[in-house]
């Protein structure tokens, strides 16, 4: 297990290569540059265009300032904001947090809800329990995220006034634990309501595809109590699926949460990237997607690690 | 490892803490302070701030921040004439070509250190600095040795030049000389952009743009920096020796909600006490609405425009006719009236009727579909087989460019889609990415452009660079000779009875040739906390958010 660790972390490198040649290129493709972010609505005065790329080490071929972008990120340096002249790796690390708490909160919240309503669903499966749940988990699946934030924040913040609007803490409260939390729960339910469906539908159809299992009949023919039956054999067992899925969601999630940071003004990492795409802050742009693609694939790596600690028959050498 | 016991555990901690939330209250709004002075200001805007430094702007909300930090040497009144800031006072010699400005003496910095003219022609001399990324350095284009200064490759050494474009006479006298006579000059000096950055802590740097100014400002404005938290929020203090006196309220603090209805949402819950530019469809609900203030009037220096792209293949619109048609089936009053909810006022050129430089002698078109075909009939265009236009077997298809995210402007879009239909035109509004349009609009890759042409305090700033065939935001390559003359001639004259003159002339030119499909002069329109007051409406966003310095909690 260990070895194999090493090796998929290893198999970083080129995968990280490959994102950021990529990246990089389609950065240059895109139209506009940073400048525009200096001159803003008027067409731009060549010299002062000129000036101004020059003051970013634009003017160097492209190939030459992917070079000097490996370079520096091979010495831990993944550069200077081309707008706040401030470090990529401080933007980065500012609001990294608040986008961990809200991805994990989010998935946290769709497996903790989508699990249990899953499993129900399939244990009275066909029931008016069951349509009622499948019903609402179409409708959680067909949702745009930014609709049904807007929708939550119209009832529990601006009828009810029981939830803030937006933002992510109230100013000198910041320690308060409980005021966060009050902040995360509608971006945490708005983020986590897609997946949560997602995950109650795989639940369904994977128990209902145990239940029907030999080891299932023979536990239920030992006499062993239904509960114990669909807990410690039909759930463990049906949850490879499911984590499979959660690996290949993670991506999802991240993508989700740009949204849902915009939406609630959440000072994340997600709404920085977008307003970074728009200045065409190009150091912050690489820095982001390099640290998200880091994330993302450290996920799957988990997930494939977590395959074992499910499924005891699984090993990796 | 984790058990089934763990995940009940999970689930019940889950439900406690829902429930906890639900019994609690929100917080308190603010509490506006209880006498004149006091309080604190909660204030929603679009987009992050990005850095702070004053000599670098960037987008527009930015002069809301920049303008409570930092103060200009003078600033434009809601007459928009520019009236004295740092400045006490000035004086014009050498026909309009040298500007002696006078600065006040009990002007500090907020580190308490004075600010003197060494601080002001620091702050000249960095814009025009090439290694600077300033955005202002074309709107100093009218002083002495610009071309030279500013030169990426050579840029020369102010202290060689023969006329000096900025000097200390003494400490608290700055002397400006121009190239040729510019009439507008104390305008751009009132820019809100165009602010004074201390000498003592820059002089230091360097680097201007990775100045230490870009996360902690010293201005002399009337709040001082206090924290930003990155994406959350920017809080400033009241400075207590502000030079025109410490502000009524303690804090402003900047809240960045780019989502437009949750920023509304925050101000009719309280979450944020102001917020400027709401989208039309809110207007009558937040005037209705008694716990809310608002503050909104025509913005006549501004106008929108359907700008008349010069040079887009294929070029339908150099023929004056084809532009006249297209006056003729855009229904203004339709726009104004039911799009706008009524507000705004349509315009007849570009400029409206309460403004000094305004000229009654104009051409206007009237919504007229028959005579729109007439005109298009004339121009060559005949109906084809699908009833639509078309001339030679090119169909007339028209690009119409905007920026969709603006105000109402996709709807507006829309119908002028559906006007233009109706005599035989086909639209296409296409869709794009904010690099892609901003190619497009700069680039003038358009048939018509939806724009919004925001004025200055003096009609140069639009006029200028919006008509001028050099001008720096002709983005539809309009050109025009007698144009130029004029609007070149009105720039050297401070005389306001023979710039009237010039620009009645002008205004009869680009309306009779259809330079643009002039629309309407647009609402400013600002919503607040009712219990906010002291505040006053001017059409220039930046002037209204001046007032946050005499703005005060009612009592």
């Amino acid at each position: 297990m260990g070895i194999y660790v090493l090796r998929r972390l290893l198999s970083l490198v080129p995968m990280l290569l490959g994102v950021s040649i990529i990246l990089f290129g389609v950065i240059q493709i895109a139209p506009g540059g940073p400048e525009m972010f200096y001159i803003g609505e008027e067409i731009p005065d060549p010299l002062q265009v000129e000036a101004i790329r020059r003051n970013l080490g634009l003017d160097a071929p492209v190939h030459i300032q992917y070079f000097r972008w490996l370079s520096s990120i091979s010495r831990g340096n993944l550069g200077i904001s081309f707008i706040s002249y401030r470090p990529v790796i401080e933007h980065i690390t500012e609001r990294l947090a608040a986008t961990v708490l809200l991805t994990t909160s989010g998935l946290l919240f769709a497996v903790i809800a989508g699990i249990p309503l899953g499993v129900l669903s399939a244990v009275l499966r066909y029931s008016l329990i069951d349509k009622i749940v499948t019903f609402v988990a179409f409708i959680g699946i067909s949702f745009p995220a930014f609709w049904l934030g807007i929708m939550l924040v119209l009832v529990f913040s601006v009828f009810l006034g029981w939830l803030p609007v937006s933002g992510m803490s109230s100013y000198g409260r910041e320690a308060d634990i409980l005021d966060r939390l009050r902040y995360l729960v509608l971006p945490m339910i708005t983020l986590g309501t897609v997946q949560m469906a997602t995950f109650m539908r795989y639940t369904r159809s994977s128990i209902l595809d145990v239940l029907n299992e030999d080891y299932v009949r023979t536990a239920r023919a030992k006499g062993l109590a239904e509960k114990v039956v669909l807990f410690r054999h039909a759930l463990r067992n049906s949850l490879i699926p499911i984590v499979t899925i959660l690996g290949l969601r993670l991506r999802d999630i991240v993508a989700g949460a740009a949204l849902t940071e915009t939406v609630f003004a959440w000072p994340g990492i997600g709404r920085m990237a977008v307003e970074a795409v728009f200045a065409r802050d190009y150091p912050l742009i690489m820095g982001i997607n390099i640290i998200i693609a880091v994330l993302v694939i450290l996920g799957n790596l988990l997930v494939d690690v977590t395959y074992a600690w499910i499924d005891p028959r699984i090993t990796y050498g | 490892m984790l058990t089934r016991k763990h995940l009940w555990i999970a689930v019940a901690l889950m439900i406690v803490v829902s429930l906890l939330l639900w019994g609690d209250q929100p917080p308190a709004a603010s509490a506006p302070g209880t006498g004149q002075y006091g309080g604190e200001l909660v204030i929603g805007y679009e987009g992050d701030v990005l850095q702070l430094n004053g000599l670098l702007f960037s987008s527009g909300m930015h002069f809301v921040t920049y303008n409570q930090i930092y103060d200009a040497l003078f600033w434009n009144d809601p007459s928009m004439t520019p009236q004295p800031l740092l400045a006490e006072g000035y004086s014009i010699e050498d026909n309009g070509r040298t500007y002696i400005v006078r600065l006040k003496r009990n002007v500090k910095w907020h580190d308490g250190r004075p600010l003197t003219a060494r601080d002001v022609v620091f702050t000249i001399y960095a814009h025009l600095n090439p290694k600077v990324n300033s955005g202002q350095r074309s709107t100093l284009s009218m002083l002495a040795g610009f071309e030279e200064l500013t030169d990426p490759r050579n840029p020369a050494d102010p202290n060689k030049l023969a006329v000096k474009p900025v000097e200390r006479v003494d400490d608290y006298t700055v002397r400006f000389r121009l190239k040729t006579p510019y009439a507008p000059f104390l305008t751009v000096l009132a820019l809100p952009r165009m602010v004074i950055v201390p000498e003592h802590i820059m002089a230091k740097e360097a680097d201007l743009n990775a100045s230490v100014m870009n996360t902690r400002p010293i201005g002399s404005g009337p709040f001082k920096f206090k924290e930003w938290v990155k994406g959350e929020r920017l809080v400033l203090e009241a400075f207590a020796d502000y030079h025109g006196g410490k502000p009524f309220l303690d804090r402003l603090i900047f809240r960045p909600i780019p989502e437009t209805a949750v920023r509304m949402a925050e101000l009719e819950s309280g979450g944020v006490q102001f917020v400027a530019y709401p989208p039309p469809d809110s207007w009558k609900r937040l005037i209705d609405n008694p716990r809310i203030g608002t503050l909104h009037g025509n913005d006549e220096i501004s106008f929108r425009a359907f700008t008349v792209g010069h040079v887009f293949k294929p070029n339908f619109m150099s023929d004056v006719r084809v532009r006249k048609a297209f006056a003729h089936a855009i229904s203004l009053n339709e726009i104004v009236r039911n799009l706008n909810k009524g507000y705004g006022l349509v315009a007849t050129g570009p400029i409206g009727r309460s403004h000094w430089a305004y000229s009654p002698d104009v051409a206007t078109y009237n919504y007229d579909p028959s005579r729109a075909k007439r005109l298009l009939a004339e121009a060559g265009f005949k109906p084809g087989r699908d009833g639509m236009l078309e001339k030679d077997g090119v169909p007339l298809k028209i690009d119409l460019v905007t920026s969709l995210a603006t105000e109402n402007y996709q709807e507006i879009c829309e119908l002028v889609q559906e006007r233009l239909r109706q005599i035989g035109v086909m639209v296409e509004i296409p869709v794009l990415e904010r690099g892609v349009y901003n190619e497009r609009f700069l680039g003038g890759q358009f048939h018509l452009f939806l724009g919004s042409w925001t004025g200055s305090a003096d009609p140069d700033a639009n006029f200028y660079r919006r008509f001028h065939s050099k001008g720096s935001r002709n983005v539809g390559t309009y050109r025009n000779k007698r144009v130029d003359e004029l609007l070149e001639a009105a720039q050297s004259v401070t005389d306001r009875g023979r710039r009237k003159q010039y620009y009645a002339e002008f205004q009869k030119i680009v309306t009779e040739e259809v330079a643009d499909v002039f629309a309407w002069h647009p609402v400013r329109f600002y919503a607040f906390d009712a219990r906010l007051k002291g505040l006053k409406f001017t059409p220039l966003g930046e002037a209204v958010t001046d007032d946050f310095r005499r703005a005060y909690w009612q009592r």
